[in-house]
């Protein structure tokens, strides 16, 4: 798995990589805090268990798990931030932590909790700035800043400090700054945390625009599904320091994502009853007698769809898109009311994965 | 092409400190206040016999604390926020980029630094006008001073660092600090010369490498000589060298016993 040969065509190779931390551990008190300065005591956290897997080159990779999974250790293994206790590495055919500044020139990073922009300055004066740090000539910087000012709509923006930028365009500048030195693997650190539905979606197309034209390798942490399922083609699951899961996002899409959380509120007053309710009951009872938005009571009609909170013209439902289409769903509330407002979201990632887990992978 | 970046880096640190010319200002109104206390105190003192050290004239000893006050009062603070970066794991994300983080640390110091050091000098300089006239000072003479102005600083930077990052080890550094700073009031001559001090902690300062930070380069400004100024940027090299393997060596250690929160 580890050879020469191997490496010239895999952008990422994991082998066995394992990371434990030692943590001072202080009991309560003042005498106890006395005898641990004399001897101090250490428990180990083993946030990263042997992981091995291999990524290709050009591949968009989600590296998916709940918080302390072992997630962000790993990238940083893999970026040569962090030494492994025990286990090897290759990025580009290059050990991470001992090929460290010579790597640093191939690979793109993006932390999403940790900016790269002179936060007083405008983002022009990072990107000149990292034209010298990464020893780019002076044409090769203007062409490809050209381009990225271009593709990411930087125009606007070039000359505002960035403190007075907003959480999205500063995420723009912050990609577009990872990408000056044309690198051949990005690693992105939950590009998306923070951002409105807007800067979610220009962040996740510019990212596959990225991919699919430079054919830049993405690996890509994230607790959001829609980073997985708009970027990505390939998931891993890493959960407990070990990876869970290793499939395509078309089969976890197909498995675990069919579940879409929809909120409704009907105005009853308009087209109420029309066509009948479809056979979903608004505004019923719980056993209890109160309309107090239980899920008993709602006596739910539609093959794959659970009501999970219903007040009056307001409905929080689960639709299996494998059993009923959204469309579907729809079709049928709209003959009960208007729709006054809805919203569908995907169930959160931990949800997605306690069910991987429950189903026993 | 090496050095560019680090040129760079310190100039965009300069830009970036111009957006907080307001803190820089009110640290050099500060400034100007000690001095013309000071400046007072030497009125009253200086007259009376025996109170001036051998060598040193009042107008001398003025020019000698704006000089050693521009330094303590220009160099930056960076010891917590390198200590800081220590312990929260963030000096992490300086290893994956193409440059070394001691350089990076000293080229924005000096981007911070070189701007405090301009206000300093210009409301030193005319404070100290104001108050007891010129000193004799020729263009080389001066640039012969800034440059061990320069030294000076570099070494405060690679001590403070060595400090700093022994955050790696230890929880709390915020007394190390404490320590220096008074060792560098006393040791490094700040209020007034070392020449003034009893023999033996004379002695003891003019061994010390923080005489070479404060004392050494405030007396070349009022009594320069040429065989003085070589041995002080000497000594000064001498001590950036090993205090910058020091940094260096303690950085290496503590990298691969780095400790990143996340996960």
């Amino acid at each position: 798995m580890f050879s020469e040969e191997v490496n010239d065509v895999r952008a990422i190779v994991a082998d066995g990589l394992a990371k434990v931390f030692k943590v001072s551990q202080k009991a309560a008190g003042l005498a106890a805090g006395f005898r641990s300065l004399m001897s101090p005591q250490y428990s180990e956290v083993r946030a990263v268990k042997a992981v091995s897997f291999e990524v290709e080159e050009g591949e968009t990779l989600a590296f998916i798990g709940p918080n302390g999974a072992g997630k962000s250790t790993t990238i940083k293994m893999l970026t040569g931030i962090l030494y492994p206790t025990v286990g090897q590495a290759s990025v580009l055919g290059m050990t991470p932590w001992r090929d460290r500044q010579t790597l640093a020139h191939r690979i793109g990073c993006v932390f999403g909790q940790r900016s790269q922009l002179w936060y007083h300055l405008p983002p022009r004066d990072t990107f000149e700035l990292l034209a010298h740090v990464y020893d780019l000539p002076r044409d090769q910087f203007r062409r490809r800043l050209g381009m990225l000012v271009d593709r990411f709509e930087l125009e606007p923006l070039m000359s505002t400090a960035v403190r007075k930028l907003s959480l999205g365009q500063r995420m723009r500048c912050e990609i577009a700054a990872s990408l000056l030195h044309s690198p051949r693997v990005l690693f992105l650190d939950e590009p998306t945390v923070g951002l409105d539905v807007v800067a979610r979606r220009s962040i996740r197309e510019l990212i596959t625009e990225m991919n699919r034209e430079e054919g830049v390798t993405v690996f890509l942490t994230s607790h959001d599904v829609g980073d997985i399922e708009q970027v990505c083609s390939r998931v891993m699951v890493i959960n407990h320091g070990t990876v869970a899961l290793d499939t395509s996002v078309a089969a976890l899409r197909r498995d675990y994502m069919k579940m879409k959380v929809v909120r409704v509120r009907l105005d009853l007053g308009v087209g109420a009853g029309a066509g009948g309710d479809g056979g979903l009951r608004y505004g019923d009872e719980d056993d209890d007698g109160n309309d107090d938005g239980c899920v008993d009571g709602a006596g739910l009609d539609i093959p794959g769809v659970q009501v999970l909170k219903h007040k009056r013209g307001n409905f929080k439902l689960q639709v299996n898109t494998a059993t009923t289409s959204i469309d579907d769903v729809l079709a049928r509330l709209m003959q009960i009311g208007r729709i006054a407002d809805i919203t569908i979201a995907d169930p959160p990632l931990e949800q997605i994965i306690a069910e991987m887990y429950a189903e026993g992978r | 092409m090496g050095l560019a970046k680090y040129v760079h880096i310190a100039r965009i640190n300069f830009a970036a400190k111009t957006a907080y010319i307001g803190d820089v200002l009110l640290g050099s109104a500060f400034y100007a206040l000690i001095l013309y206390i000071f400046v007072q105190l030497w009125k009253v003192l200086g007259p009376s016999p025996g109170v001036l050290p051998e060598g040193f004239s009042q107008k001398e000893l003025v020019w000698y604390l704006a000089a050693s006050e521009a330094i303590m009062l220009g160099k930056a603070p960076i010891a917590s926020e390198v200590s800081d970066e220590v312990k929260s794991g963030a000096i992490a994300y300086a290893l994956g980029r193409p440059y070394s983080y001691l350089g990076f640390k000293l080229a924005t110091y000096w981007g911070d630094t070189s701007l405090r050091m301009m206000v300093n000098v210009v409301i030193g300089a005319a404070v100290a006008l104001a108050a007891v006239g010129a000193i004799p000072l020729s263009p080389a003479r001066l640039l012969m001073w800034g440059a061990a102005v320069a030294l000076a600083l570099t070494l405060n930077f690679f001590m403070v660092m060595c400090l700093s990052l022994s955050a790696f080890w230890v929880e709390d550094t915020g007394p190390f600090f404490w320590i220096y700073s008074k060792v560098l009031f006393v040791l490094g001559g700040l209020f007034v010369p070392i020449d003034f001090y009893p023999e033996s902690l004379r002695r003891a300062a003019a061994v010390s490498p923080f005489n070479l930070v404060l004392y050494a380069p405030s007396k070349l400004l009022v009594a320069f000589d040429a065989a003085t100024f070589g041995q002080t940027v000497m000594m000064q090299l001498v001590w950036v060298v090993i205090l910058g393997a020091l940094a260096a060596g303690l950085y290496a250690m503590g990298v691969r016993r780095l400790n990143v929160n996340g996960g």
